[in-house]
């Protein structure tokens, strides 16, 4: 410890004697934490393991056999679940501390595996018939069970992503799952409903004091996927854009209110970028004249994003300010 | 020479060292906030979202600028003249502020400094001087002294990496011109190279009178042993021989100076982190031992590469279970659990104090006012 940062403050008379001892106490032998480490160690490890074991069962599928596959990719499944039954407390609507680093790692690995594992079953064997939609349905329940019985945000997030797939398959009617084709009506229509959803189940985690602490997960997923929804649309449904901008504008400023509400300096920054996004492709379209050469078009577009940009920095420093205001912080 | 008032600066890291204390509980949140108003600080620092937002939208201007003038400009031969012209005018603007507007690590001055260093870059790139014989070593020579000039006088760390790298280069670069020789030596000049870079930083990362650019000797210090390690290691000279000399490695007698260096320099990092509790260092060398490793399965196959990965993955999570039954209780110093202690904190908190602070003491008479 430093003899003389804290020995000066307290000549100074800004610390107590009592404050010094606590600091020369806390200091005398400071304690490294190798959390980090451990966790990247064993995600590397986590990725090794089933990369490797991917990698073997695809370049010895032919000697192997589906069932033994389907049996190893199955054990690893149950292995992780028995992990986590035994280490874990019994079921609490608060959020629950996790035993070690290891259990959590466990778990997502239990989960991917056993999406991997009803995937596999299907592409095999079909056993939901034609029906993928059963297929993707009953994993999203079960990674949804088990991130709330085992309080674990990873599997959530696998759950949310599952959520996302299944709804692609309904959608699209096909077997590539997700919402990827963003470039036609009804998917487009489906994930800002998604992302309305996952922000209201935010707030329904947080009235309902039903593991609160996930509200912040299902916002984060909600909230981006809303605002690349409105900005596809804005683009997909040229000229008839409008709707969506104040779809979009409505939704930056419920960002907004949340901000200064709660004091976030990150839903701030996020909503006014978003939005800002969303301004710059409608005046990049409005630019477009008939009758006036691509050139000075490209021009002009280029002069606005010279000039808009200090305007934005002007906003966010005065919002950034007046939030800082509003929540007592120097 | 720093842009950033030094005094101003002092404050801040006192402010910053208080504000740890208090949030581990060790100082009250009272003296915490007596601490703050004897020490005012008056730099614009947003936090980090603020600092990425204003950070894209400097750069949404900055490269609408650079278009505009590939787009205007005629003749294209007067390009580099401009992009140097406003490479002065983002000077200009990003002194304003720092001084007028106390901007620190803002995102704004951030993205400024390195757009500086790009339209300077990109004037030379577009001019006439790359019809030249050796702008290679032109190029790398400007980057160089742009980058060292932009540490002195911003303590950028990411201009610290770039001219750290840049000057490594012109230097090889110029060796290279020497000849046979010069390519057969050229793992060796860099190792050696990266040593007096280490060395040096080292060194100055300690002096008091260069509290402020702690964190560029720091990168100085971690992206030289990288390179240091990069040099030794096998597979990079045999690639290098055999591209330059058409030579394999494998059969010449300097084989075994290499084999050796690939599995010293991690060991010597791993040991040297355990004893100086140099955490990034233990880190370094945790990744250099795995990129040994890899070294070695790449010349001697004894397993397959699939087998490879399942062996290792089971080791990493073997060594992270022992790691964490190990250290629960904490074993010498080390611990599983999350703390921010470091002793890279303790190590700022002596320099603190090692001159600058108390010559900003004496300066301001603030020993007296209290």
């Amino acid at each position: 410890m430093s003899k003389g940062l804290f020995d000066q403050l307290q000549q100074e008379g800004l610390l107590s004697e009592d404050s010094l001892h606590r600091v020369q106490k806390h200091y005398a032998k400071p304690v490294i934490s190798l959390q980090k480490d451990i966790n990247v160690i064993l995600y590397v490890g986590v990725l090794l393991l089933s990369a490797g074991l991917s990698i073997l069962v695809y370049k010895n599928i032919d000697r192997i056999g589906h069932l033994a596959i389907l049996s190893a990719i199955g054990a690893i499944c149950i292995f992780c679940y028995a992990y986590g039954f035994r280490k874990s407390s019994p079921f609490s609507r608060n959020e629950v501390e996790s035993p070690d680093a290891l259990y959590d790692y466990l778990l997502v690995l239990g989960g991917l595996t056993m999406v991997i594992f009803m995937g596999y079953l299907q592409y095999q064997y079909h056993v939901f018939g034609n029906s993928w939609n059963l297929a993707g349905f009953i994993p999203m329940v079960l990674l949804f069970i088990t991130a709330y019985y085992f309080d674990q945000l990873g599997v959530l997030s696998l759950a949310i992503l599952n959520l996302a797939a299944w709804l692609g398959i309904i959608i699209n009617r096909v077997k590539w799952p997700f919402l990827w084709n963003l470039d036609e009506n009804h998917t487009i229509y489906t994930a800002i409903l998604l992302g309305i959803f996952l922000v209201g189940m935010s707030y329904f985690s947080r009235l309902t004091n039903l593991k609160s602490h996930f509200s912040k997960l299902y916002h984060q997923f909600g909230t981006h996927i809303f605002f690349i929804s409105c900005i596809t649309s804005i683009v997909h449904f040229n000229p008839q854009y409008w709707p969506w901008f104040f779809l979009l504008l409505a939704g930056s400023v419920s960002h907004l209110i949340k901000a200064f509400k709660e004091s976030s300096f990150y839903y701030l920054v996020v909503a006014i970028l978003y939005l800002y996004i969303g301004i710059s492709i409608i005046v990049v379209d409005l630019l477009k004249v008939p009758g006036i050469r691509d050139e000075v078009i490209f021009q002009r577009n280029l002069i606005y994003f010279i000039i808009s940009p200090a305007g934005l920095a002007y906003l966010l420093v005065r919002l950034n300010n007046k939030l800082k205001t509003d929540a007592g912080i120097r | 020479m720093l842009a950033y008032d030094e005094l101003e600066l002092m404050d801040l890291a006192v402010r910053e060292h208080a504000e740890h204390a208090a949030k581990r509980e060790v100082i009250t949140q009272a003296e915490n906030e007596t601490i703050n108003t004897a020490y005012p600080v008056n730099f614009y620092s947003p936090n980090i979202f603020m600092r990425i937002g204003l950070g894209l939208v400097t750069a949404t201007a900055t490269i609408a600028i650079g278009s505009l003038i590939l787009v205007l400009i005629r003749p294209k031969s007067s390009i580099p003249f401009y992009f140097l012209i406003i490479a002065v005018g983002m000077f200009l603007l990003l002194e304003l502020f720092i001084r007028k507007y106390h901007h620190l690590r803002s995102g704004i001055d951030d993205v400024l400094l390195y757009s500086i260093l790009i339209f300077i870059y990109m004037s030379l790139a577009t001019s006439r001087l790359t019809d030249i014989n050796n702008f290679h070593l032109l190029f790398s020579l400007t980057a160089t002294i742009a980058g060292i000039l932009a540490v002195v006088r911003y303590a950028d760390r990411l201009a610290a990496f770039q001219s750290l790298f840049t000057g490594v280069f012109f230097l090889g670069a110029l060796w290279y011109k020497m000849g046979t020789l010069a390519k057969f030596s050229m793992p060796i000049i860099m190792i050696m190279l990266f040593i007096s870079v280490y060395t040096l930083a080292r060194q100055y990362r300690n002096s008091p009178s260069l509290l402020h650019y702690t964190g560029c000797f720091r990168i100085l210090e971690i992206f030289s042993l990288c390179g240091l390690y990069a040099a030794c290691n096998f597979y990079i000279a045999d690639l290098w021989w055999n591209a330059q000399l058409n030579i394999s490695l494998s059969s010449q007698p300097s084989k075994y100076f290499f084999i050796i260096s690939s599995i010293l320099v991690p060991l010597w990092c791993l040991f040297s982190g355990l004893n100086k509790r140099d955490l990034i260092r233990l880190r370094l060398s945790v990744l250099m031992i795995a990129a040994s490793v890899i070294t070695f399965h790449h010349y001697v196959k004894i397993i397959t590469d699939e087998v490879a990965m399942i062996l290792y993955g089971i080791i990493l999570i073997i060594s992270a279970y022992v790691l964490l039954k190990k250290l629960k209780g904490g074993v010498a110093g080390y611990t599983h659990l999350a703390t921010e202690d470091s002793a890279e904190w303790i190590d700022l908190e002596e320099l603190l104090v090692g001159g600058s602070f108390s010559r900003k003491m004496n300066a301001t008479g603030k020993t007296n006012q209290h």
